[in-house]
């Protein structure tokens, strides 16, 4: 077990109590901001090489939520740590009842190459606050990034308690072998299930986030050219690498009409005449993602787009028409700048559609009639859910983030990462005398005893009387 | 089952606050009107006392019910969060969705508890739920699986009678949720297979559950709640005190308090007092009863295997390599070993896998507080036994092997 001795020196670091106390911790997570402050460009030139992506894309995503995130973290860390009060009944109104906000212990992250610094990141910041040793596991398909992290991330943390693990498949496996006391995993659905088998050998709870076909549907009843707007940033930012990017479109063939102009506008807005010159267009990962993605534009009618350029793993923002459910890019998350648009009668077709399928990370309804948007919150299942935009639910530390069936379980972002990352310890405190207190509940039993017991401390239905 | 089940979600009927409202009450009804019913089978499956039912099934069990219906208005309601600049004008919230056909098994010791207290939070939340009552309480599976449907929507709600065979097919199946309560190796098993599916799971497992005994303590008073968490229901509870650690001292004088607590509660033969119970079956029985090879009995140590009885008992002297140490006891059985000192009590308990409850007993605030501070369980009650399990207010759950 190549890994053993690893987790051990941590698993020791974690029983000295090294990171209990909050000054630890304030200290770990402000060194965490000096290293995205102080490598700040090298983040911005690590991801443009791993898949161009966008300074501007980068600065945002993998920077700034980051930093929100760390500040949040910071503001309200020693709240968030306090023992919480909890109401008491009766037997245990002089006791001390409270949750105690413990770590786990020594935790796991895996995180994916799409935002290879934020999916990162984000887990850790909640991991060091909640007071835990942390191995984590960059990708190593987003190669400059995993170097980066390897070599420079470790010099801000505390080694005893910190440490970065580079690893391909196999050792990842290997790794996976190791006992740790939580395990917070992003990435595909079928890694998923290994993670959570692996998991299963020790007991050990874990947070999956996974991915799955994000529907988006638009109404008749909309502001065309602001969803097509709204649609196409979310579709092609990070080259459409992105867990909750609208998947695809669910409208009337009316719609349709409507929207590829609407879309081709907004595609050229952005992006200029020619994409492939805009320094604002990221490009796929790697050949293989390439090659898988460049395989999907036989779905449809290519529409707006379709042009591919191998050499630099280019593919161009992209509307498909008339897409069937049995088309390539129906069968499986596209992960890529394109958009297929299939054609639905209505609303409850949308919904029965949505339905039929595993549930997804995010659901997406455009409608300017918000009993459309409530009807399809109310008869749909996912993650979350966002009504007249995409992503931006992602962006408010305040709503939990995860996925549900397929498309993952848990949630993390603000204090929902430290909580994610916390045992919550109920503790009760009684007092060593106050014996007569417990004599009611001790044989020898009697009717009298259980009358007198059951009317002090069970929970009686409110608006009911009883009359004597 | 599971598809005419998922069917029923899918057409929206477990969503209504109302609706949910009327299968809760139609529950509460179960709880009054086979209130005799319960006692019966849980005497027959391992001879509970009557109080002990009224107490630890059903009144629970009330109290969960009523706390949900109190408060079940404002748990659906969807929570308003703080937004940021440039959501000011949106309307952020967290909504409260049903996870869908969630499964629910249920283990043999608090056969009616563990199984409705479960079930009560799942409908609560709007889940069609199937429910697999312990095969080894046969009685009270026999009675859940007759009576507990004809209380509750049929096309939403099933209860699943399964042996271990029929259980392994039952967990192939595809179900949105698991809630688990039993031993860790099955934990295990449940927990692969729901991974199979991505299926989220609660586990209520077991473990050793540690019960420190310091030096400063009034030792009568210790020895009662102790002498109750452990033989209570013959001590099958999972959060019952597993074994004893104190200084030799402390031995010397939590022996005779012990004796006089169990004298007190079941009289000098506690095979006649109707107040404690019997274990659940032959092979279990045999199982506890080869565990008593640990140490020197120092109280009890009785067996009658025709009646499944084994005794109030203590045993002192016990090494960390008897028998006795090596497994959750789940029987009327309390081992004491000695340590040098609080630090060395701490080492001890860290040593080991994380248990569902800590017990610590202290006059002293300081030792409370450094056993809570440096070790890590699911619960821990300072100066007490189980108790902690009784506030709807505390979450109750383990960590690690729990």
């Amino acid at each position: 077990n190549p890994y053993a001795g690893l987790v051990s020196h941590l698993r020791a670091a974690w029983l000295s109590g090294r990171t209990r106390p909050m000054e630890y911790r304030m200290a770990q997570l402000e060194a965490l901001g000096r290293f995205l402050d102080e490598k700040k460009q090298d983040i911005l030139d690590a991801t443009a090489a791993d898949m161009g992506k966008p300074s501007f894309e980068a600065y945002f995503t993998e920077i700034l939520l980051c930093k929100n995130e760390l500040n949040d973290t910071l503001n309200n860390l020693s709240h968030w740590m306090k023992d919480e009060h909890v109401d008491k009944n009766l037997v245990t109104q002089l006791d001390s009842a409270f949750i105690r906000k413990d770590p786990y212990g020594v935790v796991l992250i895996i995180a994916p190459w799409n935002y290879p610094i934020h999916l990162l990141l984000v887990p850790l910041i909640g991991a060091i606050a909640a007071g835990n040793c942390v191995v984590v596991k960059p990708s190593e398909t987003s190669r400059n990034t995993e170097r980066l992290v390897a070599e420079m991330l470790t010099c801000y943390l505390d080694n005893d308690c910190f440490a970065v693990v580079t690893a391909g498949v196999q050792e990842t496996t290997r790794l996976l072998e190791n006992k740790f006391d939580y395990i917070f995993f992003t990435g595909t659905s079928s890694v998923g299930r290994i993670v959570m088998t692996a998991a299963a050998k020790h007991l050990t709870p874990v947070t999956l986030e996974l991915g799955g076909k994000n529907p988006c549907y638009v109404s008749d009843t909309c502001d065309v050219k602001n969803v097509a707007r709204r649609v196409a940033w979310g579709r092609f930012f990070n080259a459409g690498q992105t867990c909750i990017a609208p998947d695809y479109v669910l409208c009337s063939v009316e719609m349709q009409e409507k929207l590829m102009p609407a879309l081709r506008e907004a595609i050229t807005e952005f992006f200029g005449s020619n994409p492939q010159e805009s320094p604002d267009f990221g490009r796929i990962v790697g050949d293989k993602q390439f090659r898988r993605i460049r395989a999907l534009l036989c779905s449809g009618r290519v529409a707006i787009g379709g042009q591919t350029d191998e050499k630099e793993r280019y593919i161009a923002p992209t509307v498909l028409a008339d897409v069937l459910p049995s088309d390539p890019a129906m069968q499986e998350e596209i992960f890529g700048p394109i958009l297929p648009i299939v054609v639905v009668a209505n609303m409850d077709e949308a919904i029965d559609f949505i339905n039929a399928r595993p549930r997804p990370l995010a659901i997406y309804a455009f409608s300017c009639d918000s009993k459309v948007v409530k009807q399809v919150l109310e008869r749909t299942s996912s993650g979350g859910f966002c009504g007249n935009d995409t992503l931006m639910h992602l962006t408010l530390t305040s709503l939990p983030f995860g996925g549900i069936g397929n498309s993952g379980l848990g949630k993390y972002h603000g204090k929902f990462t430290f909580d994610t990352f916390t045992h919550h310890r109920s503790c009760l405190h009684r007092n060593m005398g106050l014996e007569t207190l417990n004599t009611l509940r001790y044989p020898p039993y009697s009717q009298q005893k259980l009358g007198l017991l059951t009317a002090t401390f069970e929970i009686k239905r409110k608006g009911m009387c009883t009359l004597l | 089952l599971v598809s005419r089940l998922r069917a029923a979600w899918l057409s929206g009927r477990t969503r209504p606050m109302e609706y949910r409202v009327a299968q809760l009450e139609a529950l509460g009804r179960f709880l009054e009107e086979k209130q005799q019913d319960i006692l019966d089978a849980t005497a027959a499956d391992m001879s509970k006392p009557p109080f002990e039912v009224e107490l630890s099934e059903i009144s629970i069990c009330r109290s969960e019910l009523n706390h949900t219906l109190n408060n079940l208005g404002t748990w659906m309601k969807d929570k308003h969060v703080e937004k940021n600049w440039a959501t000011q004008l949106d309307s952020a919230f967290i909504r409260k969705d049903p996870y869908g056909v969630v499964l629910i098994i249920g283990p043999w010791n608090y056969p009616i508890n563990l199984l409705l207290v479960p079930l009560i939070g799942a409908i609560a939340a709007g889940n069609c739920v199937v429910m697999k009552p312990s095969e080894i309480s046969k009685n009270v599976e026999r009675l859940v699986a007759e009576t507990l449907p004809t209380y509750l929507d049929k096309d939403c709600f099933a209860v699943v009678t399964a042996g271990t065979e029929e259980t392994t097919r039952l967990l192939e199946n595809k179900f949105d949720y698991i809630f688990f309560t039993g031993s860790p190796s099955v934990g295990r098993i449940v927990m692969t297979a729901a991974a199979k599916h991505l299926t989220p799971v609660t586990l209520e497992l077991g473990g050793k559950n540690p019960c420190y005994v310091s030096d400063t303590c009034d030792v009568k008073n210790v020895a009662r709640r102790v002498a109750w968490g452990r033989f209570f229901n013959a001590g099958q509870t999972c959060v019952a005190p597993d074994y004893v650690l104190c200084s030799a001292e402390m031995q010397e004088k939590l022996l005779p308090a012990l004796r006089e607590a169990i004298t007190e509660f079941y009289g000098p033969n506690p095979q006649e007092s109707p107040d404690f119970a019997r274990i659940v079956g032959d092979k279990h029985f045999q199982r506890v009863q080869a565990l008593l090879r640990s140490g020197c009995v120092a109280i009890g140590g009785q067996t009658d295997a025709e009646t499944r009885y084994i005794a109030p008992t203590v045993l002192v002297d016990v090494q960390q390599d008897d028998p006795i140490m090596q497994e959750e006891i789940f029987g009327p059985i309390l081992p004491i070993l000695t340590v040098a000192s609080t630090n060395d009590a701490i080492a001890f308990i860290n040593a080991r896998e994380r248990p569902l409850a800590i017990y610590v007993f202290s006059s002293c605030k300081q030792v409370v507080n450094q056993v809570l501070e440096q070790t890590s369980s699911g619960g821990f009650c300072a100066n007490d036994t189980i108790m902690h399990m009784t506030l709807t207010s505390l979450p109750f759950g383990g960590i690690g092997k729990s």
